[in-house]
């Protein structure tokens, strides 16, 4: 379907736009130049900065471009003589309320819209006028993620509105007047520091700043804006594997970012944006250790020793208790190679089916279930989709803390948007939306909720269903109503799957199919998994139901992660390879070799022997997140000295125990997925 | 002084500087009000231009002022006004301590041409307008501080700047429109809730029925069509409401030996002064004669139009101020002004509203047949759940939105006819046009130009009216033509049930000769229109008590002016109202909102509209009809067509006597 078009004039040329751009736009499309400063592409413009201003035949005075739509046979001029006496003449105003003597020393330079601005201007530099605001203090301890030097801002607005619309959060006010004007988190008529004010630190707002009055904190550490080299990866701290940039300067990843336009778009959150921060928190592990199980300690041991004593227990306990004795285990940060190499080594070397590198059993049978309907293609939603989204239902609570770009899409939906937003939750949260639904059930209940609608949908009487379910019944009807509609999305999170039995992942599959949510070739049914990379390890055959490829295996079943501590701790099984944390709480008295290989020290927890696992900066590998995206993380660092690369670490292991593995390269183990 | 020394207001240059002061027009000749706040007006500085009337002013002095008040206003997110304007306020600083210099003249020109070109708002738009003014009427002025031939010399003079837009002037409680709406645009819909309750708790009920006359002074109409602020302000309440936004919000209570004021009646204005009241820490008691609060908006308003859990909630907001309401007790009956003032009240407020029902002159009006009910009756009965028997058909007479309500309800208990009477024509009918158009589609028949001359029964039961045509003669008092009968038109129209709906009066049985109050001559309570003291100490009055049958909102801002006047009486002994109702009232009548002063903006954006029941549904019962905006988007982009018309006034006086500020 064809978008209606209108015809204009800019500058004395036959333009053609879609009905609803704006002059702006209208003028980009077709490369005519006009100068902007507050305006940012994935925001709504504002027109606060008015550098966009051009004159409209009719008008008589000058109109931003950004917000105003385009109309047929408007003609507009971009580039007269007095309009760039305004521009330069309101440009000066903006360098008299800015520090621009710091362009020296700031870590901007380059970048800094308002730098560009001066450039292209060759800006006359005036005066500065006296302001009443605090100035930066990169040292200021309130929190460690990012700076805010209030001297240097341009009150374009853009952090204000990026933090209503993105996480969903109102930590930024404009207060004050006139030039004295301050941006500031605020709360309850006061000036707060942005925890008191509700910041979840997502870098947002410093991600949209078009100065540095909103940095990440660190960035001064090293490397000018051009010398920044930007890696393309992914986020692994959720299953929604976030694109994202790492941007490298010096050995260090200096900051992480996301593009402002063009198709990889993105979202972060906390975790995405400040996941390079974490060494700073933890022990990072850099050596290999093993436990003296008489005295309780750790002793260091060099990685090659741990491993090949660990490869000779492991074949030890094959022969003496049988494959049946040893389990593979990861918590699905390895890549899909990875994945790939590790239950090769389970299955083929070791002999064991007892392989799960992360992904739950009723995750597994739903994404297959769904992509068994769906063929190939897109398998669910994405952030972007969601968010605009007319119905938004979603099944099982926390995803503020677990998928928290997924949260901040529906927020946005919800209170900005058109959507319904329908929630599972205990409590009586308030939906903070122009229509949300908090359908009251407890947490593990929520097969309830699937079971009811689904009943609705095939036609059951809404007043039995309610009394049965114990829900509400006009809450039901009105969810039933809606999920049915054109543009809504069903939201399947963490809880969910990890209690859900056979039944209800079959009824949520069916619910998805009935409603319309699942079709060929396309799904609004997004399925999010405890674990990241869940669809990598699936694609993989990191399960212990299905082998590469996603082939289901019906004989060669393996326990899987839950089944494999259970047995561990009756005494059925002997060994267990962990990429990851295992938890503390495991009774480790029956096993005899517990090899973990994880990133901190507290990830100990009783392993015989702990090694080093290696960075996601230091990674590469494919991911695949829980839509099924593959998504190619490059290495943007070099593997710290000592820690070898887990694909490595994992043929290291292999050929310890007795695997003739030859894999010369990652391209190597990639073919062979292939073939 | 009240002559004209030199305006520029609007684009007219009335120069009278060279004449004798016996010479020169006087300021009303201009519609310029002479005075403010009882004090002479030496020079209004605003957004159409200068008007001086006292030659000693100082031009440069007075636009430094105004400058400085831009600055200080100046909400700081376009450039042009929040850098420009400091630019400016301080060169006016410069040159008015004498180290200015020519050059500044030139300087200034362009300042203020870029900031009234380059600006986002009106505030921006406007305030460069007097000083252009003045740099082109007043060279000499500026010459003489850059030169050091004049000082500028003592400075007695008293500013009262005044921030406003044509909406919020035309809003009669003056709600800041134009800062909700932008909160509603920065998606700050809490905030949006918060500026309307800065005037009132019903924010929900007026997002329903108010007959918002800001939107007639809407900049936007020259181009495309008003802002839709009505449904603008309801979506910010309805967010709040689904969003639990008083739950967390709680109000200290007055403290156990605050002073104690009484309220009679706990209609609109009863209950908004209370709310003030409150705020400002009185204890406050409202006597209410019926069993529920709310006044009209409870038994006037039928519930289709303003659903009763919104109106309740609201009510119980107030409340939980502290607010006590006592229920089935009528001043003048269950209790007097005497006893009231006996129990320890510092003040009482009267707002007893109108709810009797006007007589038409028809006869046998008075004959209390069976089926002939008056329309303020009908309602309250329906409000308060109680049944009535109306047969088959009805007539409701009137074209006001009390007949509407009247007529639209009957169709909503089954009434299968319904027929609308009134005396004159359809323009003519003070209805909202949207009830007017919903009457007709739910099927309401109706004869215009009618009027009953006798109401017909058979054995005491109403049967039908005698009707006699009307036409149209010259206008009478209220602007609308005289509707007059034509003779020999005369026609039966039957019915079961008569309502007449034509207008309300008073119920002033608590007045007796010692209270000393005065009845005007349109049965209403005579109080100062601007404190709304009566002529008897500590007693106030407000509502449609006061100002006759008029809107919500009018009776707010009366209770609003109130409040403050009552403050300021328990605690110094005088009623006064502040400076802001003072110099929106003067603004108003400066003339706010004209078509030359419309900032120039792109037009052709359409207002956007609310969802509406259909027909059929919404004529089954009494449940809303009128739904709002769809969903946020909706409104954000409603909200974006507004272009901030923020007007600054600067009124300057001389010092007079001591004022309570």
């Amino acid at each position: 379907m064809m978008t209606k078009t209108v015809g204009l004039q800019i500058n004395g040329k036959k333009i053609y736009a879609e009905e609803d751009a704006t002059i702006l736009e209208a003028a980009r499309q077709n490369g005519i130049a006009v100068p902007t400063l507050c305006y940012h592409p994935r925001l709504q413009p504002v027109g606060h900065c008015r550098l966009c201003i051009v004159e409209v035949e009719g008008i008589d005075r000058p109109v931003t471009s950004c917000d105003n739509p385009v109309q047929e046979g408007m003609i507009v001029a971009t580039d007269t003589a007095e309009l760039t006496a305004m521009r330069s003449a309101i440009l000066e105003l903006a360098l008299a309320t800015h520090p621009y003597k710091d362009c020296l020393t700031c870590v901007r330079t380059g970048t800094c819209e308002l730098q560009n601005n001066a450039y292209v201007f060759q800006a006359n530099l005036p005066e500065q006028l006296e302001r009443d605001v605090p100035t930066g203090d990169e040292d200021a301890d309130d929190n460690p993620y990012l700076v805010r030097d209030e001297e240097k801002c341009i009150l374009c607005g853009r952090c204000i509105q990026v933090c209503r619309t993105g996480p969903g959060r109102f930590v930024y006010e404009m207060i004050g007047s006139g030039v004295n004007t301050r941006v500031v988190p605020y709360r309850n008529g006061r000036v707060v520091s942005l925890e008191e004010a509700g910041c979840i630190f997502c870098g947002q707002c410093v991600d949209v700043c078009p100065v540095a009055a909103l940095t990440e904190k660190g960035r001064s550490r090293g490397g000018r804006e051009w010398d920044l080299a930007a890696v393309e990866g992914v986020c692994i701290e959720c299953s929604l594997g976030c694109y994202l940039e790492r941007q490298v300067y010096n050995g260090e990843v200096i900051k992480v970012t996301v593009p402002a336009e063009g198709d990889k778009v993105s979202w972060l959150c906390l975790k995405g944006k400040y996941g390079h921060h974490r060494e700073n928190g933890h022990n990072r592990l850099t050596k290999a250790f093993k436990l003296n199980r008489k005295s309780g300690k750790y002793g260091e041991i060099a990685s090659e020793d741990a491993l090949k004593e660990a490869a000779e227990k492991f074949i030890e306990l094959k022969n003496n208790h049988g494959p049946d004795s040893l389990a593979v285990l990861a918590s699905g940060q390895l890549s899909i190679e990875e994945n790939y190499l590790l239950q090769k080594l389970a299955r083929e070397v070791l002999g064991t089916a007892n392989v799960d590198l992360g992904a739950e059993p009723a995750w597994i049978k739903a994404f297959s279930e769904m992509k068994d309907i769906t063929g190939s293609g897109s398998l669910g939603p994405t952030p972007l989709e969601l968010s605009k989204a007319d119905t938004v239902v979603i099944i099982g609570s926390g995803l503020e803390e677990s998928h928290p770009v997924a949260d901040m899409a529906i927020a946005r939906a919800g209170r900005f948007g058109d959507a319904v937003i329908i929630r599972t939750s205990p409590g009586a949260e308030d939906p903070s939306a122009w229509n949300g639904i908090n359908i009251g059930i407890a947490d593990n209940k929520e097969p309830l909720f699937i079971e009811a609608l689904l009943a609705m949908l095939r036609g059951g009487n809404s007043a039995d269903i309610a009394a049965q379910t114990g829900i509400d019944r006009e809450s039901l009807e009105k969810a039933a109503r809606l999920i049915t509609g054109p543009n809504s999305c069903l939201v399947v999170a963490p809880p969910f799957f990890k209690a859900a039995g056979q039944q209800a992942v079959d009824d949520m599959i069916a619910l998805a199919r009935e409603s319309g949510l699942v079709e060929k070739g396309r799904s609004r049914l997004l399925l999010l998994s405890a674990y990241s990379n869940a669809g990598g390890v699936l694609a993989a055959g990191g399960t212990p139901v299905s082998g590469p490829g996603f082939t289901s295996l019906k004989s060669e079943k393996g326990l899987n992660r839950e089944e494999v501590f259970a047995a561990a701790e009756k005494g059925a099984l002997k060994g267990i390879l962990s990429f990851g944390p295992i938890p503390a709480d495991l009774n480790k008295e029956k096993l005899e070799v517990l090899v973990a290989i994880s990133a901190a020290l507290e990830d100990a927890n009783g392993a015989d022997f702990l090694l080093p696992a290696q960075d996601i900066e230091t990674k590469e590998g494919l991911f695949v997140n829980a839509r099924g995206t593959a998504c190619l993380n490059q290495a943007a660092l070099k593997p710290a000295a000592g820690i070898p690369e887990d694909w490595s670490m994992i043929c290291d292991l292999a050929r310890r125990m007795g695997a003739k593995w030859n894999y010369a390269s990652l391209e190597d183990v990639r073919k062979e997925m292939e073939g | 002084m009240s002559k004209v020394f030199f305006s520029s207001w609007n684009g007219q240059i009335v120069d009278e500087r060279e004449k004798a002061l016996d010479e020169r027009i006087e300021l009303r000749d201009l519609d310029i009000p002479a005075h403010f706040d009882r004090k002479e007006l030496k020079a209004m500085i605003g957004w159409a231009g200068l008007i001086i009337s006292d030659p000693e002013i100082n031009v440069v002095e007075a636009l430094k002022e105004y400058f400085k008040n831009v600055q200080d206003k100046s909400c700081g997110r376009c450039i042009p006004c929040r850098a420009g304007s400091k630019v400016i306020a301080d060169r006016l600083e410069t040159i008015s301590t004498g180290n200015g210099s020519e050059g500044d003249l030139l300087f200034l020109n362009e300042m203020a041409t870029l900031i009234k070109d380059g600006s986002l708002c009106e505030l921006g738009i406007s305030s460069p307008i007097p000083l252009l003014h003045a740099l082109e009427y007043f060279e000499e002025d500026f010459l003489a501080l850059i030169n050091g031939t004049k000082t500028a010399g003592n400075n007695s003079y008293e500013y009262h700047p005044i921030l406003t837009a044509p909406c919020q002037n035309g809003c009669p409680a003056h709600i800041n429109i134009p800062r909700y709406i932008t909160c509603i645009k920065e998606g700050n819909y809490e905030e949006a809730l918060a500026v309307n309750r800065e005037k009132t708790p019903l924010v929900g009920t007026l997002g329903r029925v108010c007959i918002h006359p800001c939107e007639s002074n809407c900049n936007r109409q020259p181009y495309d069509q008003s802002l839709s602020i009505r449904l603008l302000k309801r979506f910010a309440a309805d967010f709040g409401a689904k969003n639990n936004y008083d739950r967390d919000r709680s109000s200290p209570l007055p403290a156990p030996d605050a002073d104690r004021v009484a309220i009679v009646g706990a209609g609109p204005a009863g209950l908004n002064a209370a709310y003030k009241l409150a705020q400002k820490g009185y204890a406050v008691t409202i006597y209410e004669a019926l069993p529920v609060a709310g006044g009209m908006l409870a038994v006037g308003i039928p519930s289709y139009r303003l659903p009763r859990d919104i109106l309740n909630a609201e009510i119980s907001l107030v409340e939980s101020l502290g607010v006590k309401i006592i229920y089935n007790t009528k001043v003048g009956v269950d209790i007097t002004l005497d006893q009231i003032w006996a129990e320890g009240y510092k003040a009482i407020f009267i707002a007893s509203g109108l709810h009797d029902s006007a007589t038409m002159g028809c006869e046998g009006e008075d004959a209390c047949y069976y089926g002939y009910m008056p329309g303020v009756e009908f309602l309250r009965k329906i409000n308060l759940g109680e049944t009535v028997d109306l047969g088959e058909s009805v007539s409701v007479i009137g074209g006001g939105n009390v007949a509407m309500d009247c007529a639209r309800s009957a169709v909503r208990l089954g009434v299968k006819e319904v027929h609308l009477i009134y005396r004159r024509s359809r323009t003519e009918m003070p209805a909202n046009k949207a009830e007017i158009d919903a009457a007709e589609e739910e099927g309401i028949k109706f004869h215009l130009l009618a009027n009953p001359t006798c109401i017909l029964e058979e054995k005491g039961t109403v049967s039908g009216m005698e009707c006699v045509k009307m036409e149209l003669g010259e206008p009478d008092s209220s602007g609308r033509r005289r509707p007059i009968p034509v003779d020999g038109s005369e026609f039966i129209l039957s019915s079961d049930t008569v309502i007449p709906a034509i207008g309300q009066v008073a119920d002033f049985c608590f007045l007796n000769e010692d209270c000393g109050m005065e009845v005007t001559r349109w049965g209403t309570l005579k109080v100062d229109e601007e404190t709304m003291a009566a002529s008897t100490p500590g007693i106030f009055a407000g509502g449609d008590a006061v100002l006759g049958a008029r809107t919500v909102i009018e009776a707010i801002a009366t209770a609003n002016r109130a409040a403050e006047a009552i403050d300021s009486y328990i605690r110094e002994g005088k009623s006064t109202v502040g400076n802001n109702y003072k110099l929106e009232k003067h603004i108003e009548d400066l003339g706010v909102y004209r078509e030359e002063n419309v900032p120039a903006i792109v037009g052709g954006r359409k207002r956007l509209e609310e969802e509406v029941m259909p027909v059929a549904e919404r004529m089954q019962g009494f449940a809303e009809a009128e739904l709002g905006f769809k969903c946020p988007s909706v409104s954000i982009a409603e909200a974006e067509r507004c272009v901030s018309c923020l007007r600054l006034g600067l009124a300057v006086v001389s010092p007079g006597r001591k004022n309570d500020d």
